[in-house]
């Protein structure tokens, strides 16, 4: 599968990029942290907004995923307290969640940590207009 | 847009190099620096981003403070604030040119710059480093033995473990379990061939020193043996009955290995999977009379391993391990230097 930053991924010092004994082509539902209504701007990699260093690895062109709407919101609790409060959270991740049929022709994942998290590297030709199915807001935490 | 501060500065007062990431998702939150001349380090928090500049705050640290916040000793703001005394520089990037530097007191900050007090670090954030730091924090106590001690320990472990790895066909240094028992032969050696054959690749080496007292000690391991020990350490709390039923045959001496009981390999078997242990890398092949030596062996050799992930642990009452979280199950680690290295039990 020809992948959407295959050149810049050639370039990352963690070779081979991404490694394919990790990563493999799925179908699953999944949760993604944007903005409600979501544009393509909610699914750019941080090497694309940041740009990259020499030492950042193959995973900076990789966007975000959970498993769970739970896990996502669980995470998104702690990047609040982590960043400082909830406006840095919604600058940087937006303040839904999004739920998104992801499928084999949309990329190769690697498999979840243990918080639910996974990458996905995305395909060259995938479209992500009208993808989300359901928003979920990410509710002020308690 | 993202509010002006005061003092403003034309650069940084010192050229600063990225060092890794310490915690990420989806870029940076928090990142090491170190001076491009001298040894000072620095941690750099990711602030806020408006119009596509990314707004980050440098604070000086050091080499113990960032291993007691990736030791959970330490809350963020804590590393941010007190090695800095509340001082430090906030840099406005666009992609990778800076396009400000303020001087700023960390009290000036604007909301939501700082993170919370309640928060520590979460090893699911750190970014997969290609060298990871085993770290202990010393006491005013220390003594170049000790650092000797803790990196021998830490290539027993890593040499083990990655001789006896899940899904590989390794095997122990050849002769390591062929040798001749019978005029007793202390488990030092096994652990001699262990770390003379450790390929340099797999290798932990002492990386810093930071003598103060207290200070920090820290080796670096490459991130596969990295892991391997970590998944036997996960696996201490949970096997202390599976260490205590190999510990009653395994004392045996080699000339009454026929004593070696019936359950044996079941026990072997389960303390193995604990410690992420293949069970066929430390039990020979043998039939007969051979067996019960054989099995004699493995169970001094697993015996012995689970002795020296404690030590990890806990090397000394002077050395504080920080590179995992182990909870302490059994009470009494120190009496396991009896059986290290030169003790009579563990002679086969």
């Amino acid at each position: 599968m020809a992948l959407k930053y295959e050149a810049e991924l050639k370039l990352r010092p963690d070779q081979p990029c991404p490694r394919l004994t990790r990563y493999r082509q799925r179908n699953l539902t999944a949760f993604r942290y944007l903005h409600n209504e979501a544009t393509d701007a909610d699914f750019i990699p941080i090497a694309k907004i940041d740009g990259v260093k020499p030492k950042d690895k193959c995973n900076k062109f990789a966007l975000s995923f959970f498993v769970t709407l739970a896990q996502a919101a669980a995470r998104y609790d702690d990047l609040v307290d982590r960043l400082g409060d909830r406006d840095r959270a919604i600058e940087r991740y937006g303040d839904h969640v999004g739920r998104i049929e992801l499928s084999e022709a949309d990329g190769i994942c690697c498999d979840p940590d243990s918080s639910g998290h996974f990458d996905l590297h995305e395909a060259a030709d995938v479209d992500w207009s009208n993808r989300v199915d359901e928003y979920f807001e990410l509710a002020n935490k308690v | 847009m993202l509010p002006d501060l005061n003092n403003r500065r034309a650069r940084l007062p010192r050229e600063v190099v990225f060092v890794r990431e310490l915690e990420s998702f989806e870029g940076p939150i928090l990142s090491e620096y170190r001076a491009a001349r001298g040894s000072a380090q620095y941690v750099e928090k990711w602030c806020a981003r408006a119009d596509d500049v990314t707004r980050t705050l440098l604070v000086r640290a050091d080499q113990r403070a960032i291993v007691e916040y990736l030791g959970k000793r330490r809350t963020m703001l804590s590393l941010l604030t007190e090695p800095s005394d509340g001082m430090g520089y906030v840099i406005d990037r666009r992609q990778t040119e800076t396009v400000a530097v303020y001087g700023v007191y960390l009290d000036d900050l604007p909301a939501g710059y700082l993170p919370k007090p309640t928060v520590y670090h979460d090893e699911d954030l750190r970014p997969e480093w290609d060298i990871v730091p085993q770290s202990y924090l010393i006491d005013e106590n220390w003594d170049a033995k000790l650092f000797s001690d803790i990196e021998r320990i830490n290539l027993n472990v890593s040499g083990f473990a990655y001789f006896t790895q899940p899904d590989t066909s390794r095997t122990l240094p050849s002769g390591l379990l062929r040798m001749h028992y019978d005029g007793g032969f202390p488990i030092m050696h096994v652990y001699n061939g262990i770390r003379a054959n450790l390929p340099e690749a797999a290798r932990p080496k002492s990386a810093a020193v930071s003598a103060a007292s207290p200070g920090v000690f820290t080796i670096e391991t490459p991130s596969s043996t990295a892991d391997m020990v970590r998944r036997a350490l996960g696996g201490l709390p949970k096997s202390k009955s599976a260490f205590d039923a190999v510990h009653a045959w395994s004392r045996l001496r080699p000339d009454a290995a026929q004593k070696v009981p019936a359950v044996a390999r079941e026990s072997l078997h389960r303390l193995c999977s604990l410690l992420n242990v293949r069970l066929d890398a430390i039990l020979q092949p043998a039939s007969g009379d051979h067996e019960d030596e054989a099995m004699l062996v493995a169970g001094k050799l697993i015996a012995s391993y689970y002795r020296m992930l404690w030590r990890v642990v806990e090397p000394s009452n002077r050395a504080e391990f920080v590179g995992a979280k182990i909870e302490k199950e059994d009470p009494d680690v120190s009496s396991y230097d009896d059986y290290d290295d030169f003790g009579d039990d563990d002679e086969f």
